[in-house]
């Protein structure tokens, strides 16, 4: 959004376009999070009914969003804390490929190869916020192994502590300590490609 | 001594416990002689701050 268009307003006078936009990108990221749809429905349903009950007033449709998709975001990590206090279920148990692959970045000796090693990145901050970044770094995310998209946005959104993350996925401390590292060198150098790079 | 691997382990969970003492020292070694893990370690910053960047705004222009 152009940042110096200024809409005043809240949730009940944004536009139906905007809403049935958000509400798929908070459908998108409850799901992600909590892997069932049936639960992601009721957590977005009840985020939206929390941000008209409060509505307030916001300067711009993003700012709106973001303070929207901090509620759920709290919501979310409600649902995950709740789950944890439950026995868990057998399909949520871990399978022996949850970790997903190593991107083949290293060589044997676990070195970088050439290709991969990572550069300088200007100036990274500037364009974290656009949208021709964040088309990026969705391509990214969607080409990680789903566990693993799941698990850093986990670590890195819903802010979890790692024990939660275990407890909830069934988990060991090392799978998750694995799962991380290879979703942030997948990310690093997607980005890297598709971003950073001279001339990307 | 630590390969690049071992090293970018051990700063991915440096962003979820405290490494220990001889983990930091290790991997201070490793940098001093490995540019490319030292601009590893300030993307992972960089990474961390686009996901959230991504929960916050994500389609918002994507009509």
């Amino acid at each position: 959004m152009d940042p110096t268009v200024r809409i005043k307003g809240n949730v009940a006078s944004a536009t139906p376009e905007f809403l049935a936009q958000m509400r798929e990108d908070m459908l998108r990221f409850a799901r992600l999070q909590l892997g069932s749809d049936d639960e992601a429905e009721d957590a977005v349903q009840e985020a939206l009914a929390g941000a008209l009950r409060n509505a307030a007033d916001f300067r711009g449709e993003a700012a709106l969003k973001t303070w929207i998709i901090a509620i759920l975001k709290n919501k979310v990590a409600d649902i995950l804390r709740k789950r944890q206090r439950l026995p868990l279920a057998a399909s949520q148990m871990a399978a022996p490929d949850q970790e997903g692959p190593l991107p083949a970045v290293f060589d044997q000796r676990g070195m970088w190869h050439d290709a991969a090693r990572p550069a300088r990145w200007s100036d990274p901050e500037a364009d974290l916020h656009t949208t021709q970044f964040l088309a990026v770094f969705d391509a990214c995310l969607n080409r990680l192994p789903p566990q693993q998209g799941r698990v850093f946005m986990m670590r890195e959104v819903v802010e979890l502590g790692t024990e939660e993350i275990c407890a909830e996925l069934g988990l060991t401390i090392n799978n998750v300590h694995v799962i991380l590292h290879r979703a942030r060198l997948a990310l690093r150098a997607c980005l890297q490609i598709n971003w950073f790079q001279e001339g990307a | 001594m630590l390969n690049c691997h071992d090293a970018t382990f051990l700063f991915s969970q440096g962003r979820e416990r405290k490494l220990t003492f001889s983990e930091r020292m290790k991997v201070r070694i490793h940098t001093s002689i490995c540019s490319d893990c030292t601009n590893f370690e300030r993307q992972l910053e960089t990474i961390s701050g686009a996901a959230k960047a991504f929960a916050a705004h994500k389609g918002k222009t994507d009509d």
